[in-house]
């Protein structure tokens, strides 16, 4: 890869020209206050959205976000400062020729796809609306120098990476530039965790928020899934008696039914109780996910035992 | 890359330009400069049109025809014949231009103007196209070609039009 150094100085006075300078787009010289334009035909030109929520508003979004009844007493307490992110979204023109245009239709068309620049599950953004966000605010060129201390993430990924043209158009025109998004990343210590919350600055809607989950609040759901056990146990004894006569009936089967309902039940409720819990908000759906659960846990291993036992024949008459 | 003056060549007013637009216009001249080249492209409005908001276009004219509008923006979401450059050429659209600031940002240079006539089967002509802008109006969330009654949503256009002050 060729590599040049470049003159970024103002070609009126010779003043020295910011970071910005390097960027495509216009640009006011700060010494002379010329206009300029840096021409550059292989970088992407870059603009930013300033943020339309403040840290506070963020901050109490996401404190509405936490509220939860299964959260531990005194959480989230109060959140840290939070902290601005700028994310960078491709937002990509072009011109294309569809290969298949019937008579009448234009054989050209123009396209704009608006896509992520890269892939971070944490800070929730399969919610971000890139349409509306970008739609919506207004844009400044980007300038590292005003965004403080503002984390900027740059793209990851190519624009033919992250939004290729459809499959079997040719392009006749692209443009594409990079628009940072900005984001409240909002944190909260709680024993000894980090927990957060990311709002997008623009609308002030949260993307994505995580909670903890107190165990004890997990007990009442264990509880409830030992009842047909203590049902069992606790059975009259005509009920007993029809079980009994079932046994004896059905024998072997009846007794694996029973094992394995017993299992089962025992399996979920140790579950309930056995791992960490957190609550999370992504966009508008809210779930418990158990933190530190394996895929499969022995007992679910072992309830699934008779199923694996049962295809295995099968499987091995297919090959 | 390079850094260079944004001045209009003639008059040194500053000129509206956008990042990776081929073309920035001068809001007092009646000329386009291209930033790669500093080539000025002269400009045109119909006679007597004043109004603020406004789309380029690049006319061809053409012997014995009816003269080639193609549009120096980009419409998204017009998948047919309906784009407003097209309903122009088959309108037969001719007005009396005067030389006049643009007005307005474009999207495509003149020789990528050609090859999209071109990729439409239309012949460009021989001569090189002129630069013009037609005045628009806002409705809502739209923007509304007068003459020919084209509407569409303001965000579906690139660049969008420069709003005034």
């Amino acid at each position: 890869m060729k590599r040049r150094v470049v003159h970024l100085g103002c070609p009126a006075c010779g003043g020295r020209l910011p970071r910005r300078a390097s960027l495509p787009g216009p640009i006011a010289c700060p010494s002379c206050g010329s206009p300029l334009v840096t021409v550059a035909s292989e970088a992407s030109a870059r603009s930013l959205l300033r943020p339309q929520v403040s840290a506070d508003e963020a901050r109490a979004a996401a404190l509405v976000a936490w509220r939860h009844p299964l959260a531990p007493p005194g959480f989230p307490g109060r959140p840290e400062t939070p902290r601005l992110l700028y994310v960078a979204l491709w937002e990509v023109e072009r011109t294309v020729a569809r290969p298949r245009a019937r008579a009448g239709e234009d054989p050209l068309l123009d396209v704009r796809s608006r896509e992520l620049s890269f892939w971070r599950p944490e800070l929730g953004l399969t919610d971000l609306d890139c349409e509306a966000v970008l739609d919506a605010a207004g844009r400044e060129p980007f300038d590292l120098d005003t965004v403080g201390d503002a984390i900027v993430l740059d793209p990851v990924r190519s624009v033919r990476d992250a939004a290729p043209p459809a499959p079997g158009v040719r392009v006749l025109e692209e443009r594409a530039e990079v628009v940072h998004v900005p984001l409240w990343r909002v944190r909260c210590r709680h024993r000894g965790d980090a927990w957060e919350a990311v709002v997008d600055a623009t609308s002030g809607r949260v993307l994505c928020a995580r909670a903890p989950v107190e165990r004890s609040a997990r007990l009442g759901a264990a509880l409830a899934l030992l009842v047909p056990l203590a049902l069992l146990a606790g059975a009259p004894p005509a009920v007993l008696r029809f079980y009994g006569e079932l046994l004896v009936r059905t024998q072997l089967l009846f007794v694996l039914a029973l094992l394995f309902v017993v299992a089962g039940c025992l399996s979920e409720a140790w579950d309930r109780i056995r791992f960490r819990h957190e609550w999370r908000v992504e966009g508008p759906r809210t779930s418990l996910v158990a933190v530190n659960r394996p895929d499969e846990t022995r007992l679910q291993w072992l309830a699934r035992l008779p199923f694996r036992l049962l295809n295995r024949p099968l499987l091995t008459s297919r090959e | 890359m390079k850094v260079q003056l944004a001045r209009c060549p003639d008059c040194a007013a500053a000129l509206d330009a956008q990042a990776v637009r081929p073309l920035a216009c001068c809001p007092r001249c009646p000329c386009a400069v291209a930033l790669a080249d500093g080539a000025r492209q002269p400009s045109f409005r119909p006679r007597g049109d004043g109004a603020p908001l406004r789309l380029a276009f690049y006319l061809f004219d053409r012997e014995s025809r009816p003269p080639l509008w193609i549009a120096a923006f980009r419409c998204f979401q017009q998948a047919t014949r309906a784009d407003l450059d097209a309903l122009l050429t088959a309108a037969g659209h001719a007005p009396i231009l005067e030389p006049a600031p643009l007005g307005a940002l474009c999207a495509r240079s003149p020789e990528q103007a050609a090859r999209v006539a071109l990729e439409r089967q239309h012949d460009p002509g021989r001569c090189a196209p002129r630069l013009v802008s037609l005045a628009v109006f806002h409705d809502s969330d739209s923007v509304v070609e007068p003459v020919t009654g084209w509407r569409v949503l303001r965000s579906l256009l690139a660049p969008a039009p420069i709003e005034p002050g």
